[in-house]
This record gives C-alpha cells, structure tokens and sequence, in this order.
C-alpha cells in the first residue's frame, strides 16, 4: 500500500515544490480509452491483415508473429525467410506481448492473461483466462509524461490510452 | 564372437537414438522473444513483468498456467523488459538492472542490481557478460544513449560496469555467436564483434530502417522495424544481408 502511495506522494512533492507554467489552452496529449472490458468468448483465425501498429515480435518452428499493438497478432511462415508468406491474423483486444510453450500461446487482452490452444489454427480455444493477471496498461496515468485528459471513473474502465488534441487539460504527470 | 559384439554395439546405438526421439518429445518447446519482450518462458514457467512486478505462473499444465508468485522489483512503472538465460532472468527498468535467480523456479530472487542513471533498458546475456542499452526520449527520460556491458560472471551482488559507448537511440538487441547487434533507433542496425564481451568492436551499420528490436535464430536475424519487419540472412555474422521486408 504503502509503496502504491510513493508515486503519488512524490508527484504532489514535485507538484507542490516547483511553479509549473499553466496549462496550455491546446495541445497534443493522452486521453483515456474507456471500455466495458468481459472475457472474450472466443478467437479465431482469420485472413491476413495490414501491419499498421507493428508490435513486439516472436518466433517458434518457422512461425514468425507480430503484435498489432492493441489489436492482435500476424501469423507469417518462415519457412523459407526469404519469401515470407502471410498466414492468418488472430484478432485480440488490447495485445502487447506473446510468448508459446507448445501448443499454448500466452499473451494479454489489457490487464488480463489469455491462453490459447494454437495446434489447429481453424480451431483455436481459449484454455485459460486470468483477470487482472498484472498491469501492463496503467489506468491512472498514460504511457508518456505530459499533460493529459484526467480520468472520469463514471465513464468506466480504462484500458488503454490514445493521443489527441487536448483543451486546458488539468492533469500533467 | 566379434559379431555378437557387433549386435550389442547396433542394439544399444539404436536405443540410444530412440532414448534421444524420447526425450525430445518430453522437452518442453518455447520459442524465441525478442530483449523488448515482458513476457518469457524459462523451464515450465511463464515470467510477466508490468510495470512494478514480476509475475510467475506454472505451466505444469501449459493450457492452464497458475499464478504462484508475485515479487515487487521497482515502483512507479519502472520495469520495462526481460531476458532469460539459463537459471537467470535480466530485468531491464529505468534505473536499473536486475539480475534474478531462478534456481527455484516458482521463486525468483533478486541476486544482484547495477543501477544506472534513469533511461530504458533492454538486456541480453550471457554466463559472462550481461550488454545492456540505455536510452532517453518518450517517458524514458534522463539525457543518455549508450550500450553498456556488465560483468555477470560473479553471480551474486552488484555487477560491474566493464564497457560503455555512446549511441544514438539503442532499443532491443540480439546475441548470436560472438556478434552482438543492437538496434539504434533510426540511426541503424550496429554489429558489434563481442568475441571479448569486454570490449565489443563495431564492424558494421546496416542502414534504410528504424531497428526496434531483433532475433537471432539459426542464421537468420529477425528484425522489429517500423512499420513491419525485416529478416537478414546472418550465415556470416559480421556482415548480415537482406532477405525479405514485411510491411503493410
């Protein structure tokens, strides 16, 4: 408890040590995502889709995946790594990270540990589902310093933060 | 006499071979990550750092993982990636190395730190040499871009600082064979020669991409670009080429 407190004792100690500028009345900044967050009830397999987000990267047996970040994970044959060949996209809410241990793939759906049964990829299955496993997406602050868009709890759970133009915003971090 | 000989010697050769068909099955398959990872499978276990802990859960079962350990490392989302190498996980946070053991695998123990001045901090490893990059900008703040080695050979305590260089940007890096390759942002891919791990020479700069992170595997090199991916071809480390570019 203690040790949660210690950011936020420091932060008002610099908050309350140094005179900061006020706020400027336009500028780029992070706004909280809000979402009704449930356990996803299944995944799929479906066609090849655009690298926009390009995230984190792993590979296993000529099987090369990356992350779409918040979105979910490309599936490409290695098999022959000078031509590449685009498999399939397994869409997840909220991915960041991969990691397989045969048949079972681990990754995150937000702040939630997702496991998948990957031995037929027309049939992949949700083994296991731990809620709240760790906090890979903080819901108190966003991912950069800077000014941003305070968070409203009656608007609901925030699971991920996005960057857009903010008016006179009254939180900084 | 010398055939029975013979026959013994076939019959335990081919029980071997399939002694060794056996336990490959038995062995546990993980892939490979890259050092940006938050995620990593060392033995049966699956290890997740946030931005405050190490998380361990057991895959005695792999399809149905249980959480049995949660260890405070740093605070105020400061833990950002983590390594494995054999019974030692390397947990890069803003201030500081973590050397972690896990001799006791449902148990991780902090073994040793090295601190540093506040940046991001990948690792990769080895039984002698732990490289780590360090780098400013976005929420890593401090005013440093530099790759450093530590020595890790002592095990216990604080590992010490045996080699620092500046760099422009470094984010994840990759070990293969004595050539280390770190990812320098927009600057390039940096082949360093760490046959001395003490004292990396940089034998090349492979340009035309912004290098997020890369995998060695086998002979080839995977690369987490912007944008997508790019695999070179790593048969002669010192000098890696082009194989293909995913992106889009």
């Amino acid at each position: 408890m203690i040790k949660k407190l210690i950011p936020i004792i420091c932060v008002c100690c610099i908050s309350a040590c140094t005179v900061d500028p006020p706020p400027p009345k336009e500028t780029e900044g992070y706004v909280p995502v809000y979402a009704e967050k449930a356990k996803p009830s299944s995944v799929s397999f479906q066609q090849p889709q655009a690298i926009e987000n390009a995230g984190k990267i792993y590979v296993k047996d000529k099987l090369l995946y990356q992350v779409e970040n918040g979105k979910g994970i490309h599936v490409i044959s290695i098999a022959d790594p000078s031509k590449p060949v685009r498999e399939g996209f397994i869409p997840i809410a909220g991915a960041q990270e991969i990691s397989i241990l045969n048949n079972s793939l681990y990754t995150n759906t937000y702040n939630d540990l997702l496991v998948l049964d990957i031995s037929s990829p027309e049939n992949i299955t949700i083994t296991k589902y731990i809620e709240n496993a760790f906090t890979l997406v903080s819901t108190v602050t966003p991912p950069e310093s800077g000014y941003f868009e305070c968070v409203d709890p009656a608007k609901g759970m925030v699971i991920g933060w996005t960057k857009k133009k903010i008016y006179s915003p009254k939180c900084k971090y | 006499m010398k055939l029975r000989y013979l026959y013994i010697l076939v019959f335990i050769l081919l029980a071997a071979i399939g002694c060794e068909k056996d336990s490959n099955r038995s062995v546990a398959a993980t892939g490979k990550g890259g050092s940006t990872a938050r995620f990593t499978i060392s033995g049966m276990h699956l290890y997740v750092v946030d931005g405050d802990e190490l998380h361990t859960f057991s895959l005695q079962n792999p399809a149905e993982p249980e959480q049995v350990n949660s260890l405070q490392l740093g605070w105020n989302n400061s833990i950002e990636t983590i390594f494995p190498w054999k019974d030692k996980l390397f947990i890069g946070s803003t201030d500081a190395m973590y050397v972690i053991s896990i001799s006791n695998p449902g148990q991780p123990v902090v073994e040793g730190t090295a601190s540093h001045i506040r940046a991001c901090d990948p690792v990769v490893a080895d039984d002698k040499y732990a490289y780590v990059t360090v780098r400013t900008g976005n929420n890593c703040s401090g005013d440093i871009n530099a790759l450093y080695v530590y020595d890790v050979s002592a095990g216990a305590g604080s590992p010490s600082r045996v080699f620092g260089q500046d760099m422009n940007n470094p984010h994840g890096l990759g070990l293969h064979n004595n050539y280390l390759y770190v990812c320098d942002g927009a600057a390039g891919l940096d082949v360093f020669n760490v046959q001395d791990g003490a004292n990396p020479r940089l034998v090349t700069t492979k340009k035309g991409y912004t290098f997020f992170d890369c995998i060695p595997v086998d002979n080839v090199l995977i690369c987490m670009i912007e944008g997508g991916m790019v695999l070179y071809d790593i048969s002669t480390p010192a000098n890696p080429v082009v194989l293909s570019e995913i992106k889009k």
